[in-house]
């Protein structure tokens, strides 16, 4: 197990170095000088006043050396100084990382405890009435945009019938009340964009669990255990739940960068603080510092989900870990 | 002691309807050791599946018939009572042995959950039970296999683990 866990850890570092180059590589690839869009409508910016600043961040110099001193500073976690309020940028992401975290934690529980089960229940009658109304509610789930389903959402409950707020994380005036209150007010405000984050990856865990259920079903090792005379709870939620789970651990860790990047979508329309929103605007303001930082920290998101998944997949599969530490 | 009479079983499929044992009677006394044999693909495995139940349904399904087992028809059993005879009265030794233990438990575990199933021992008592089944199929240091998954152990020992 040590071993393969070494194996994986060294793994990662070409992936790192090569992540690091693509995003370098792609936003200096993107039009949009930042030295000039910061300035170009400032009538009093002469042309030395942009090679200042130019020389100033060192955007003169050839790309690889760029590269290299970035690298060498993204190692010690410095992420340098955004270029549109001056604060360092791995201070923006921090301060912004909870939030994203809190929404899309709660939405993968939200999905893994409503999704399993949905799957399992419509797996053990395969074409049964359940089943079939689950498999329309995934058919929706799959085509509805996200983007569409919150404005949809906020329409309805938000402006409608006001049950819920639209935006934010917190109502006005509310600094001043006892916790619960504000606890309950920050749980009203998270609802519509957690649902909204978990919607789609439902339907897909939903889907994706019957499918694993079904095949695993009609293995030789469940006609065993039912012949053992088990009790058929048993042998669905112990024998052929353990092996359906396997590659559901592999969709998780590949779902990371998806709900990264769908925060940026529900981060935008519910106007949450959160890394997504940082992602949105930066790009706007063509900052490439904080662009590039959010870029890295991302891809090491996903990365560490990948290899949770890994390890986690190890730990419930013997023959992994075997074949780790033979090969 | 078993005592099969008319027993028909059919597979539903897309297009038709496959009749994969039409009308078989047999009875087998106390004691005795009778072997069916047949041309492959002529229900003998079908057959010895009905007998508990055990036909995935859909997309088979049992017609007619009656399975009478120590006095009592197996067909009209309830669910809760059929698990008692599986694995009890009644056991199987599957044909393929590399698919027929669950690959991700331990085959000590495997082992002992169907001794506890169908005997008083618990614990202790049924792992000592394993160890003395696994044993008597001639499975050598079976206290260490009790902990091996069913990867770890070659073909000719995942059949008599089957057997025990």
């Amino acid at each position: 197990m040590l071993t393969y866990l070494i194996r994986r850890v060294l793994g990662l570092i070409p992936l790192g170095i090569g992540i690091t180059l693509l995003c370098f590589v792609v936003i200096h690839l993107t039009p949009g000088d930042p030295a000039v869009v910061g300035t170009d409508l400032n009538p009093k910016i002469s042309l030395q006043a942009r090679q200042r600043i130019k020389e100033f961040y060192g955007l003169n110099d050839p790309l690889p050396v760029q590269y290299g001193r970035w690298v060498a500073r993204v190692a010690r976690l410095d992420f340098g100084r955004s270029l549109a309020d001056n604060r360092p940028v791995s201070e923006k992401i921090a301060e912004r990382i909870p939030v994203t975290l809190t929404i899309n934690v709660l939405s993968m529980l939200l999905i893994l405890l409503l999704g399993l089960p949905i799957g399992i229940v419509a797996a053990a009658k395969p074409h049964g009435v359940f089943d079939h109304a689950t498999t329309l509610l995934v058919f929706l789930g799959f085509s509805m945009p996200t983007f569409w389903l919150a404005l949809l959402l906020m329409q309805w409950l938000g402006v409608q019938w006001q049950w819920l707020p639209i935006s934010g994380l917190q109502g006005l005036g509310t600094d001043s009340w006892p916790w619960w209150e504000r606890g309950w007010d920050l749980a009203r405000h998270l609802a519509l964009p957690v649902f909204v984050s978990a919607f789609g990856g439902l339907a897909g865990v939903a889907r994706y669990m019957r499918s694993q259920m079904v095949d695993v079903l009609q293995q030789d090792y469940i006609r065993t255990a039912r012949a053992k005379g088990l009790p058929e709870p048993r042998v669905l939620f112990d024998h052929a739940l353990r092996n359906a789970l396997l590659p559901i651990i592999t969709i998780l860790g590949l779902s990371v960068p998806g709900l990264l990047g769908g925060s940026v979508i529900f981060e935008t329309i519910f106007a949450i603080p959160g890394l997504g929103r940082l992602y949105y605007d930066a790009v706007m303001a063509r900052d490439l510092m904080t662009v590039m930082g959010l870029l890295t920290i991302s891809a090491g998101l996903t990365l560490l989900g990948n290899l949770l998944a890994d390890l986690a997949y190890a730990y419930a599969d013997p023959r992994i870990r075997v074949g780790g530490q033979g090969g | 002691m078993l005592d099969i009479r008319n027993l028909t079983v059919e597979f539903e499929t897309a297009h038709q309807r496959v009749r994969a044992v039409d009308g078989v009677s047999l009875a087998i006394g106390p004691g005795q050791v009778v072997g069916l044999v047949g041309e492959s693909g002529s229900g003998k495995t079908t057959l010895g599946l009905a007998v508990t139940r055990l036909i995935p349904e859909p997309p088979g399904a049992i017609r007619s018939g009656e399975i009478l087992f120590k006095g009592r028809d197996l067909l009209r059993l309830p669910q809760e009572e059929l698990v008692q005879v599986r694995g009890g009265a009644i056991a199987y030794v599957f044909q393929e042995p590399a698919t027929s233990l669950n690959p991700v438990m331990t085959v000590g575990r495997q082992l002992i959950e169907t001794v506890e199933r169908h005997t008083s021992r618990r614990s202790r008592a049924a792992r000592g039970r394993a160890v003395e089944l696994l044993a008597q199929v001639g499975i050598p240091a079976p206290e260490e296999r009790l902990s091996s998954y069913p990867h770890e152990l070659s073909g000719g020992m995942k059949q008599r683990v089957m057997r025990s």
